[in-house]
């Protein structure tokens, strides 16, 4: 079978995606983009349409005029118009109507305490590009050209999550490490319990309840899609895990942020929940995205939740096949438990270490070797090691002139210098206003103290935050790996919005819907509540 | 629906009937394994690529020189 379509859409996105670089370029968008207020952006509105353009004119070219026989080369050619179909998709939003619904928004005002529409439901590209594919796919449809390609949009997510490793540094991950398997210890482990014993309750088959469990407890899609063999679920029940769990991710994906926002949560405390109570890794990052749409803060730790639940799926495999091999025992009764024809079908032979080897996802293990590569330092500037970094941030005030602090900021330190208490806290005021910079790590923190503690005005307190800011530098590598993994979350999550149906959806419902609903809200009620109490017994940065 | 028409359902045909002759609907790839190896040599190619163009200077640019334009 030829999967290969001749169509001329992939050409015309191509040449359409070299005008919108060129156009940029050239200075022709210049009004429109001051209008949306995104001329950060301009750069990457050249290079990255100059080059997908290339490259889908070339895509078009050959799939237009070119043999195509079956074969693995033609099946990869009909996934490259749909992966280009998500890319230009993600394209037009984030650069023209996520800035365009943020200026609508900011037109109207202040809505809810203080914030813009936009702000309170996270309307930004992230949750705008899933809307988009859902739009789409339920109104117009994917066209048979690009439906291949919207497969690949797991692909880019798992990519994104490799490369996520490459943003966590040690001191972060033996900050957070208690918190994370502690939470999600207790949240994935009393899901999967609550799951199997509520399918029990409402007579749900095995295969069911064991499926749903993993969907609900571990990581969403692949949890269940790995745990379905162990407990032989039918595909319909696989299906049904799914709808289930897209269902609630979806709702979890608006409410969440809106929740976290209206109780004014810490990027690290949302990030905690929302790692621990959004049942799908997909939905996470769109949470955490719509939460804090202009940092990485809050992704990186809910990913680091994320990948602390993905580390318990062998365990839940592993518990999820002794479960079933023992209720498929019991329910067949002792009687037909002596038929050995019974038992064949009923009752397979599990073997611990092979599940092991076979359902652990290898892109965890890509995500660690990330993080393993980054401790070395080989991502660092030069004289920079991975123990001088803080935040992912390294200490440098080798600063030119204009960087240093003017005359009337050195004014506005003397104004307050003899509020400062804490003798720490004066010292490094005091070489502060002395050299005009920054001089140490030890003062970077003193002087974070010194603004925390309310004792500057609102004008010395900037300029301190200004002098903060300006001796800490990101690794220029560190940059890309983030503006890569943003793109590649637009990407996958954008291609998951045209995966999901309103068929899908309905699938969803009866009784898959009210166990994944029940466990689903405790599970997220109850993880806000362990956070918010909790917050400073598991090391988290308060709310 | 009930069990019996439940098993007709699979995740290699869509709701309108469109049958995935390989992979899934979810994913192009045979197995899940197979799409974790994709993303994992995905992931390295981009981490050198972006390696090469922070320490050497390779990119964009350096392809437009190349090229003339």
């Amino acid at each position: 079978m030829v999967y290969t379509k001749r169509h001329i859409a992939v050409l015309i996105m191509g040449l359409a995606l070299l005008a919108l670089g060129y156009c940029t370029e050239l200075g022709l968008l210049d009004d429109v983009i001051k209008y949306l207020g995104t001329s950060r952006s301009k750069p990457a509105m050249i290079t990255l349409p100059y080059t997908f353009g290339a490259i889908g004119v070339v895509i078009g070219l050959w799939q237009l005029i070119g043999l195509h026989r079956p074969g693995g080369l033609d099946y990869i050619n009909s996934a490259l118009g749909g992966a280009l179909f998500i890319l230009f998709v993600a394209m037009l939003i984030r650069w023209f109507l996520d800035p365009l619904v943020a200026v609508w928004s900011r037109a109207v005002g202040p809505v809810f305490g203080g914030k813009y529409i936009h702000d309170v439901f996270g309307l930004n590209y992230i949750v705008l590009g899933i809307v988009a594919g859902i739009l789409l796919v339920n109104t117009v449809g994917i066209p048979s050209w690009a439906q291949n390609g919207v497969r690949l949009s797991r692909l880019g997510l798992k990519t994104g999550v490799v490369l996520l490793g490459t943003l966590y540094f040690l001191q972060e991950i033996l900050h957070l490490g208690t918190a994370s398997f502690t939470l999600i210890g207790i949240f994935v482990l009393g899901s999967v319990g609550l799951v199997l014993w509520m399918g029990r309750l409402m007579t749900v088959s095995n295969s069911m309840g064991g499926v749903l469990s993993a969907g609900v407890g571990v990581c969403g899609v692949s949890a269940a899609v790995a745990a379905a063999p162990v407990v032989q679920a039918k595909s319909a029940e696989i299906a049904y895990t799914i709808g289930t769990i897209l269902l609630w991710g979806v709702g979890c994906m608006f409410v969440f942020p809106t929740v976290g926002k209206l109780l004014h949560m810490s990027p690290e405390a949302f990030g905690a929940w929302a790692g621990t109570g959004i049942l799908n890794s997909a939905q996470v990052a769109g949470a955490a995205l719509a939460f804090q749409p202009d940092g990485i803060e809050t992704l990186k730790v809910a990913e680091i939740f994320n990948i602390t639940r993905i580390l318990f799926l062998p365990l839940i495999v592993v518990w999820l096949a002794v479960w079933y091999v023992r209720r498929e025992t019991a329910v067949n009764g002792a009687a037909q438990a002596q038929s050995v024809g019974a038992m064949a079908v009923s009752a397979p032979r599990v073997s611990v270490g092979r599940v092991i080897v076979d359902k652990f996802p290898l892109f965890v293990l890509g995500f660690i070797f990330m993080f393993l590569l980054n401790l070395t330092g080989v991502f660092l500037p030069k004289g920079v090691s991975a123990n001088d970094l803080w935040k992912g941030q390294y200490f440098d005030n080798n600063l030119k002139a204009d960087r240093l602090l003017k005359d009337k900021d050195v004014d506005a330190l003397r104004a307050v210098a003899d509020k400062a208490k804490r003798s720490d806290h004066k010292a490094a005021l005091e070489r502060l206003i002395a050299n005009k910079k920054v001089m140490s790590v030890s003062d970077y923190h003193a002087l974070d103290g010194l603004s925390a503690s309310g004792a500057l005005s609102k004008e010395a307190k900037a300029v301190v935050s200004g002098a903060r800011r300006s001796v800490m530098h990101t690794p220029k590598i560190v940059g890309w790996f983030r503006d890569w993994i943003v793109w590649l979350f637009a990407f996958g999550l954008t291609g998951l919005g045209m995966q999901i149906t309103i068929a899908s959806l309905k699938q969803a419902g009866g009784q898959p819907l009210v166990i994944g609903g029940v466990v689903g809200t405790i599970k997220a009620v109850g993880s806000l509540i362990v956070v918010i109490v909790f917050a400073g017994l598991l090391g988290l940065s308060t709310l | 629906m009930n069990r019996q028409d439940s098993q007709k359902i699979d995740i290699h045909t869509t709701e309108t009937g469109f049958q995935y002759h390989r992979g899934s609907a979810l994913s192009i790839f045979k197995s899940d394994r197979r799409e974790d190896v994709a993303a994992l040599v995905c992931a390295c190619l981009i981490a050198l690529g972006a390696y090469a163009h922070v320490n050497y200077g390779w990119g964009f640019a350096h392809l437009r020189t190349l090229v003339g334009l």
